[in-house]
C-alpha cells in the first residue's frame, strides 16, 4: 500500500501539470455519453449494474467554489434510449469528506457494500421531464475543502454516483467540473477517473479510447468488457504494444483477456482502443484489473498524454546509382 | 605531460560513450543519397494493418518496407498511416520523421588504415557542411575502450583488426541529429623494416640526412638494350641463373634501385662474347652495382608556412627521374604534428600535389608520379608523434618530403 501511495503521488503530480479539461467523457476519449440504464433494464442494454461511479480530484491548493454540472440528466429525450414508455428515474448524488475515496468499497467495479461512502453533499432525482432535456443542471457551489483529502492522489476527492431508481430506459449524460455555475470552465489541474465505465459507443468506424494508468506494481492486466455484441475490435495500445487484440464480448455477455506488462509500459498510460464496426446503437461496460484482481482507474485526461507506440524504424539512405 | 595524459585517461573511463553507443540508433554513411529505404518492424503480437507511407513529396507507398527516391534535396516529413484491412479505417500519423536529404554528408573518420601497436595515434573526424547548435562526439575504439573527446588520442596494445566507430549527437534547429561512421583499422606490430615511407622516422638512431635508411629494402634490378626501350626486371632464380637470358652481340645497360637509392647505370656489352661469357659478365656487373656510390632521390623540407618547394631540389629530382626513366616514384609529404590533424592531412596532400606539378613542369611524365594517399595519415607518424611538445629537430623532420621508387612503368614489361 505504501508503494501504491508513492506511485499515485507521482500520478497526481502529472495530473496537475497536464489536465485542464474535466468533461466526462473527455473529448480525447471520443465517447459522447455516459450511459446508465434503469434498474429493470436487461443486461443486453450493456449496463451490467445500473450504477455509475466517478471521482473528481482537485488540487489541494484550489480553494475557489466549484460546480459539478450534468448535461441531459433526465431520461426521456435526446441522447437517451427509451424502451416503450419513459419510466426511469435517475438519482445523482455527490459525496465528499472522509471515506469518499478511501473506502475500499468505493473503488470497486461493482456497487456493493459501502460504495456510497463519505458525506452526501448534494443529491437530485430526475425523471422524464423535458425541461432538463439537453440542458445542464448544476450542483453547487461546492467548497473544495469538502472533498476527501488524499495523499494517494494528492488532492481532494469528490464522488458522484448516478443510479437508477426505477424503469428500464437508458440515460445518456455528461459531467463537467466547472468553476462557473452557468458555463463550462475547467478547474485548473483537476481530473476525473473511474474504475468501471459504461458508455454509449459512437458511430460506425470510429475509435473510442479508455486511458488506464499502469503503475510500477502492475505486471499484467486483464481487460473485461460487457455486451460489445462482437461489433468490432478492442485493441490494447501502449508505448510497447501496437494494438494487441483483446477479447471481445457478445450480446449480454462478459469477455476478458489478459495482457502482460513489460518494463517500458510501467508508469505510463495505456490506451484501450475500441473500434466499433457498424452504425448500430450500442452501450457497453469496461473495466481493467491488475494481477492482484484490483481495478485499475481510467482517467478522463490521460496521464502524460495518450501513449505513442515506439516503432522500431529503420531508415537507410541509398545513393541513386545503388538502386 | 604526465598529468595531462592522466586526465585524459580519467575522462575516457568516466564518459558515457559506451552507453551512448548501446542506446543510440544511427544510420551510417547516408552519403549523398537521395533515395531512402524505410521499414518498420511490426509488433508480432499486434493487429495486422496495411502500412501506408506519406513520403512528404506527394508520394504514397504501402508496405512494411518501402523505397523511394526524392527528386530534390530538401527536408521531408515522412508520415506513417495505418489502414484497417477489414474496415478500411485509417489511423493517421502513427509515426512521423523528418528526413533531411540535403544535409546527410556523413562524418569521415580521419585515421590511418594501418597503425602501429603501442604507438599513440591521433583520431579525428571530418564533417563537411553540417552546422550544429551543439554536438557531442563519442568514440568506440573497438578494443573495449571508449572516449568522449572530439579528437582523442589512443594506443592500441594488441595487433589485429578493430572496428573504430564514432557517434555524433548534435542539435540542429532544435532537432536532435545523429550521425555516425566506422572504419576498420589494422594494428600492426611495431617493426623497423623500413619498407614504407611512413615508418622511416621510427629509426631514431639515424639522422635526417642518413641515406642508408632503405638498406633493408629489397633491391630491384632492371636491364635493357641500349638501343631498345624494352626493359626487363631481373630476378635471380637459383644459384647463378636469372630470369632473363641476355644475348650475344648486344649492348645493354642496367641499374638497380633500393628505396630511394639508384645505382649508377652500368653498360654491358656482349659483343664478341659467347653466351657463357655473357652470363659471367652479367653476374659480375650485378655484384658491382652497389659497390659504387648510389644516387639519391633526396628529400627536402618545406619551410614553415611556405607553399613552394625548393627549386634546386626539384631540378635534381627531375634530372634523376629522366635518367632512370623506367621507374615510378611516390611522393610523400610530412607535416609537423602541431595543429589539427585534418588540416595537416590536407596540407600534406596539397604539398604533394605541388611537388608533382612542379616535377611535371620539369619534364617528368605525370603518370610516373604518385602522391601518396593510401598512407596519407601514416605520413604524419614520426618519432614525436603523440608528444605535445616536440623539439625543433623533430618538428623539422615532420615537414620533410620523401620520395621512393614504387615500381617500374607498366609499358616496359
Amino acid at each position: 500500500m505504501k508503494i501504491m501511495k508513492q506511485i499515485l503521488t507521482v500520478v497526481l503530480f502529472l495530473v496537475v501539470i497536464t489536465s485542464q479539461a474535466q468533461r466526462v467523457p473527455n473529448e480525447s476519449e471520443n465517447i459522447d455519453y455516459l450511459m446508465t440504464f434503469g434498474k429493470d433494464a436487461s443486461g443486453d442494454t450493456g449496463d451490467d449494474d445500473h450504477v455509475q461511479i466517478f471521482f473528481f480530484v482537485i488540487p489541494h491548493n484550489y480553494e475557489e467554489p466549484i460546480y459539478l454540472r450534468v448535461f441531459d440528466p433526465e431520461v426521456g429525450g435526446k441522447h437517451d434510449e427509451i424502451k416503450g414508455t419513459a419510466n426511469t428515474k435517475m438519482k445523482y448524488s455527490i459525496y465528499g469528506g472522509t471515506g469518499t475515496f478511501s473506502n475500499e468499497d468505493a473503488r470497486q467495479i461493482d456497487p456493493k457494500g459501502e460504495y456510497k461512502s463519505g458525506n452526501l453533499l448534494f443529491s437530485k432525482v430526475f425523471d422524464n421531464r423535458a425541461s432538463y432535456d439537453s440542458k445542464w443542471h448544476t450542483f453547487g457551489p461546492i467548497n473544495p475543502l469538502e472533498g476527501e483529502a488524499s495523499d494517494v492522489v494528492s488532492g481532494r476527492v469528490f464522488k458522484i454516483i448516478a443510479e437508477s431508481l426505477t424503469g428500464d430506459d437508458g440515460n445518456g449524460y455528461r459531467y463537467f467540473l466547472s468553476v462557473d455555475p452557468n458555463r463550462n470552465l475547467s478547474v485548473q489541474g483537476a481530473n476525473a477517473f473511474a474504475y468501471e465505465y459504461t458508455f454509449k459507443l459512437p458511430a460506425r468506424n470510429t475509435i473510442s479510447h479508455i486511458y488506464p494508468f499502469i503503475d510500477n506494481s502492475v505486471v499484467s492486466i486483464t481487460q473485461s468488457n460487457f455486451d460489445f455484441d462482437k461489433n468490432g475490435e478492442i485493441l490494447i495500445y501502449s508505448v510497447a504494444k501496437n494494438r494487441h487484440v483483446g477479447s471481445i464480448s457478445g450480446d449480454n455477455t462478459w469477455s476478458s483477456s489478459k495482457h502482460d506488462i513489460v518494463e517500458g509500459e510501467k508508469n505510463t498510460t495505456m490506451d484501450v482502443q475500441i473500434l466499433k464496426r457498424d452504425a448500430s446503437q450500442n452501450t457497453m461496460s469496461v473495466y481493467i484489473m491488475n494481477q492482484y484482481n484490483q481495478p485499475i482507474p481510467f482517467f478522463a485526461v490521460p496521464i502524460g498524454g495518450p501513449p505513442k507506440y515506439k516503432y522500431d524504424l529503420n531508415l537507410n539512405f541509398k545513393k541513386q546509382k545503388d538502386k | 605531460m604526465g598529468v595531462l595524459m592522466s586526465n585524459l585517461s580519467a575522462q575516457e573511463t568516466t564518459c558515457l560513450a559506451e552507453s551512448k553507443f548501446s542506446e543510440t540508433q544511427c544510420v551510417e554513411n547516408p552519403g549523398s543519397a537521395k533515395c531512402v529505404e524505410i521499414s518498420v518492424v511490426p509488433d508480432p503480437s499486434g493487429k495486422n494493418f496495411i502500412y501506408e507511407w506519406d513520403l512528404g513529396d506527394g508520394t504514397l507507398l504501402r508496405g512494411e518496407s518501402i523505397e523511394h527516391c526524392y527528386e530534390q534535396k530538401d527536408a521531408y516529413e515522412v508520415r506513417l498511416h495505418l489502414i484497417d484491412p477489414v474496415s478500411g479505417l485509417i489511423i493517421r500519423d502513427e509515426l512521423s520523421k523528418i528526413i533531411d536529404i540535403e544535409d546527410q554528408n556523413p562524418p569521415k573518420i580521419v585515421v590511418a588504415d594501418e597503425v602501429i601497436q603501442n604507438t599513440p595515434i591521433n583520431i579525428a573526424y571530418k564533417l563537411d557542411g553540417q552546422d550544429f547548435d551543439s554536438m557531442e562526439v563519442y568514440w568506440a575504439f573497438g578494443d573495449g575502450n571508449y572516449s568522449c573527446q572530439p579528437q582523442p588520442m589512443h594506443t592500441y596494445s594488441e595487433s589485429g583488426q578493430v572496428e573504430l566507430r564514432m557517434l555524433i549527437i548534435g542539435v540542429r534547429s532544435g532537432e536532435e541529429t545523429v550521425l555516425c561512421a566506422s572504419k576498420t583499422v589494422t594494428i600492426k606490430e611495431f617493426t623497423f623494416d623500413g619498407n614504407t615511407l611512413n615508418d622511416v622516422f621510427e629509426q631514431k638512431e639515424q639522422t635526417l640526412e642518413d641515406r642508408g635508411r632503405f638498406l633493408n629494402d629489397e633491391a630491384h634490378y632492371i636491364i635493357y638494350e641500349k638501343e631498345n626501350p624494352k626493359m626487363y626486371q631481373l630476378f635471380l632464380i637459383k644459384d647463378d641463373q636469372y630470369n632473363v637470358l641476355i644475348e650475344t652481340e648486344k649492348d645493354y645497360e642496367m641499374y638497380a634501385w633500393k628505396g630511394n637509392l639508384f645505382t649508377p647505370i652500368q653498360s654491358i656489352s656482349t659483343k664478341g662474347m659467347t653466351m657463357e661469357e655473357s652470363h659471367v659478365k652479367l653476374k659480375s656487373s650485378i655484384d658491382q652495382l652497389f659497390s659504387k656510390e648510389p644516387l639519391h632521390l633526396d628529400g627536402f623540407r618545406f619551410e614553415l608556412d611556405v607553399s613552394d618547394p625548393p627549386v634546386k631540389n626539384l631540378d635534381a629530382i627531375a634530372e634523376t627521374m629522366k635518367t632512370y626513366a623506367h621507374v615510378n616514384i611516390a611522393i610523400g609529404v610530412y607535416t609537423h604534428t602541431g595543429g589539427r590533424l585534418d588540416k595537416n592531412i590536407i596540407l600534406s596532400k596539397q604539398r604533394g600535389q605541388q611537388v608533382k606539378d612542379d616535377l611535371t613542369e620539369r619534364g617528368v611524365a605525370e603518370d610516373r608520379l604518385e602522391v601518396v594517399t593510401a598512407k596519407e595519415e601514416h605520413s604524419l607518424l614520426n618519432t614525436c608523434y603523440g608528444v605535445i611538445h616536440c623539439d625543433l629537430e623533430d618538428e623539422t623532420l615532420n615537414r620533410k618530403t620523401e620520395f621512393k621508387v614504387i615500381g617500374v612503368l607498366n609499358s616496359t614489361f
